[in-house]
């Protein structure tokens, strides 16, 4: 069975929900960014919105934007990745148990802590009983979840799947985390990343999704698994958090002259970010040419048939390839 | 598609036992692990019994053969115990395999650090690093040796099953072919208080399905299963024949009064396994003793099976408490153990039925019937409901 990307969107720090990829894009002179707040309203109640965090918001809006593109009532399944879940309301339990010994905190903070809290929340709304995972695991997070999206459709147990990534940055976050390596030269960020993969053909194929916990990629060997060369790489979009990131030296040498596309120094890094590169990947396909401002290494791409995500951090590394159709 | 999965190895760490031969003697000689607190530090103390592992982290540490235990969370200790024992008995079955993995799970990953260095003046903020749910399965994938690929489900409770489908998916699409899956929890001040804030603590022993059940005793503990494709493992303990997630979408942290989430899990994992409901001999129940789950699974079990004719049945967690993301894992080796050794466990604390279910849980351990079949349920917030079966 072949897997398409049947719709696609994003919340982030520019403006990408219920848009293409934008034409401009601006960098913050702040910390750290903060995603571009959508009209929730459009599809949760006030009611609700009251209750939820900022992260339970934009996984929400996020799912039903891509369900309502795809025109599809209930997915056959909901798989969510985020790297480090409902941050705010764990951090204000937390904070009411510590500073008031103990005493009673607010359930409802406790309730809402909990990592499937968003996809659990989906389900509710849309009452729906389907296969309900959620996975974390720090920057593979949104990876895994694609993968397990992907072997679910393959064994043929659902042909709309829901799949996205999605993590929150608070002030108080970006105070605690500043310091840690993997934040070193980067803008941390927040936001989300939602697809409905379908058995149903579509301009956008998903090939695959490929998880590399070794020192370094070796490209030829993991395009060969796709019948691919270096050479038939049309547009490769890397997780650069600057401009000479070592990480991506050896990928740019290697694909050569052909278009580059960073988004980490404009969107901020964090945990699923790699939703929005593959929100980007999609555009990019289905729009069939790309904003200069995204272009790093100023390459136009001639034709876009294949076009590879790569996220690289320490030892850990994912591929994800999108086709044409 | 689960067809041709086996189990190669188990391991588990609970209040009852810090390996699978003590959990079995406990079991069987009906010797429950909850208790006054110990370890944990809290100011609810003298308020309620927990199913704590009665090991300090330093011991722990000493035991798993690590310099310090300064580096690691007791969630990331947990978790390394059980499932090196997991590991070495599928090596000791199967020699060493080229790709093998970790689908692990947890709720609160290393709370257990951070909660006591959060807001406390510090310049100490290594807590940071082990925080993250990821991060207690990345350290056991290496401390295992197991590092082809990892991940984390979280789940809540349910999600130690929802890690062994991941990983058996992992094995039918060779993307490895060995992966060590279940969960682990640390007990947490945070947890502790969580549930407590939601009334649902028994602040005496739980009394899984019993009409005058309270709450549950939260616990703490790491279970993990190995799994192997059938058609390339030699020797093997039990197969995998069945398993499904399914979501209640009732509310987010209640179960419905229909059981609706658990009937489609335990349904949809019995047509996987092309099994008859006759065919389950017994029934490892999620039964955590709360008023709401034990009255929503034992509807859903009334539905499946036809009332009056539920199998054998029973509540592990009256020995151990309710291990959080760690219940799964630890009961999956629990229903493996009841294969191999031909044996059901009692549910202890327990009296009077629930009004209306009829249900009545074994009270005494059963040693005189095979055990082909065992069906294991896991339920969580968010509505997830996931069942996995068994065999022979």
């Amino acid at each position: 069975m072949d897997i398409y990307i049947k719709s696609s969107d994003s919340i982030s720090a520019q403006l990408s929900f219920e848009s293409g990829l934008p034409s401009t894009h601006e960098t913050t002179e702040e910390a750290f960014y903060n995603c571009i707040k959508p009209e929730y309203k459009k599809y949760i109640s006030p009611k609700l919105l009251r209750r939820m965090s900022p992260i339970i918001r934009n996984g929400v809006a996020c799912s039903l934007s891509v369900l309502n593109k795809a025109n599809l009532e209930q997915p056959d399944a909901i798989i969510v990745g985020t790297a480090l879940g409902c941050l705010r309301d764990t951090t204000s339990f937390l904070t009411q148990l510590i500073e008031e010994n103990e005493e009673l905190p607010n359930p409802t903070y406790f309730i809402q802590s909990t990592h499937n809290t968003i996809a659990g929340q989906i389900a509710l709304l849309l009452t729906c009983h389907s296969y309900n995972f959620t996975f974390s695991q720090m920057h593979n997070s949104f990876e895994t979840a694609l993968l397990d999206a992907q072997m679910l459709m393959l064994d043929e147990k659902a042909n709309n799947v829901l799949v996205g990534g999605v993590d929150e940055m608070s002030e108080n976050t970006f105070n605690l985390i500043k310091d840690l390596d993997c934040y070193k030269n980067t803008k941390p960020g927040e936001g989300a990343g939602f697809f409905i993969l379908s058995s149903e053909e579509s301009p956008v194929k998903l090939e695959g999704v490929k998880i590399i916990n070794e020192p370094a990629i070796d490209f030829e060997k993991e395009l060969q698994q796709f019948g691919l060369t270096p050479e038939d790489v049309d547009v490769v979009i890397g997780g650069d958090n600057f401009a000479d990131d070592k990480a991506y030296t050896d990928a740019n040498n290697l694909f050569g002259n052909i278009s580059y596309v960073w988004y980490k120094p404009f969107m901020g890094e964090f945990g699923t970010v790699s939703a929005i590169a593959l929100w980007m990947a999609t555009k990019v396909i289905e729009e069939k040419e790309i904003p200069d401002c995204w272009i790093k290494n100023g390459v136009k791409p001639d034709g876009i048939a294949n076009v590879l995500v790569i996220n690289s951090v320490g030892n850990e590394h994912s591929l994800m390839l999108l086709k044409a159709k | 598609m689960s067809k041709g999965i086996v189990v190669t190895g188990f391991g588990v760490i609970c209040s009852i036992g810090t390996n699978a031969d003590e959990c079995l003697d406990s079991l069987l000689n009906k010797r429950s692990g909850i208790d006054r607190i110990k370890y944990l530090k809290t100011v609810h103390k003298d308020s309620f019994k927990l199913g704590e592992v009665k090991m300090s982290n330093q011991e722990l540490a000493d035991q798993l053969g690590l310099p310090s235990s300064d580096l690691h969370s007791r969630t990331t200790l947990l978790a390394m115990v059980a499932a090196k024992e997991a590991i070495t008995m599928a090596k000791h079955l199967n020699g060493v395999k080229d790709k093998t993995g970790v689908v692990s799970s947890t709720t609160v990953g290393g709370m257990d650090v951070t909660e006591n260095k959060y807001l406390k003046e510090t310049t100490d903020y290594s807590y940071l690093y082990t925080h993250s749910c990821g991060d207690s399965t990345k350290k056991v994938a290496e401390y295992i040796d197991a590092t082809t690929y990892y991940t984390t489900l979280n789940t809540a409770c349910s999600s130690g099953t929802n890690a062994l489908i991941h990983g058996a998916r992992l094995l039918k699409h060779g993307i490895l072919d060995r992966v060590v899956v279940g969960g682990v929890d640390a007990l947490t001040m945070f947890t502790l208080n969580g549930f407590n804030s939601l009334k649902i603590l028994d602040t005496d022993y739980c009394k899984p399905f019993d009409a005058a059940r309270k709450g549950l005793n939260l616990a703490e503990g790491a279970g993990y299963v190995v799994l192997e494709r059938e058609s390339e493992a030699t020797k093997s303990f039990c197969k995998v024949s069945g398993f499904a997630n399914a979501n209640d979408a009732h509310h987010q942290t209640a179960s419905s009064p229909d059981g609706k989430g658990a009937y489609l899990s335990m349904t949809e994992a019995l047509e996987m396994s092309e099994l008859k409901t006759e065919d389950i001999d017994y029934i490892n129940v999620h039964g955590t003793g709360t008023d709401n789950n034990d009255f929503s699974e034992g509807t859903a079990l009334n539905r499946v099976f036809g009332k009056g004719n539920v199998p054998s049945f029973s509540s592990t967690k009256s020995y151990t408490g309710h291990t959080l993301a760690g219940a799964a894992g630890i009961e999956s080796v629990f229903s493996v153990l009841a294969i191999v050794n031909n044996v059901m466990y009692p549910n202890l604390n327990f009296k009077t039925p629930i009004e209306d279910l009829d249900l009545v849980p074994l009270t005494e351990v059963v040693k005189d019937k095979e055990v082909k079949n065992v069906l294991s349920n896991s339920f969580g917030f968010g509505g997830n409901n996931s069942t996995v079966i068994f065999s022979e």
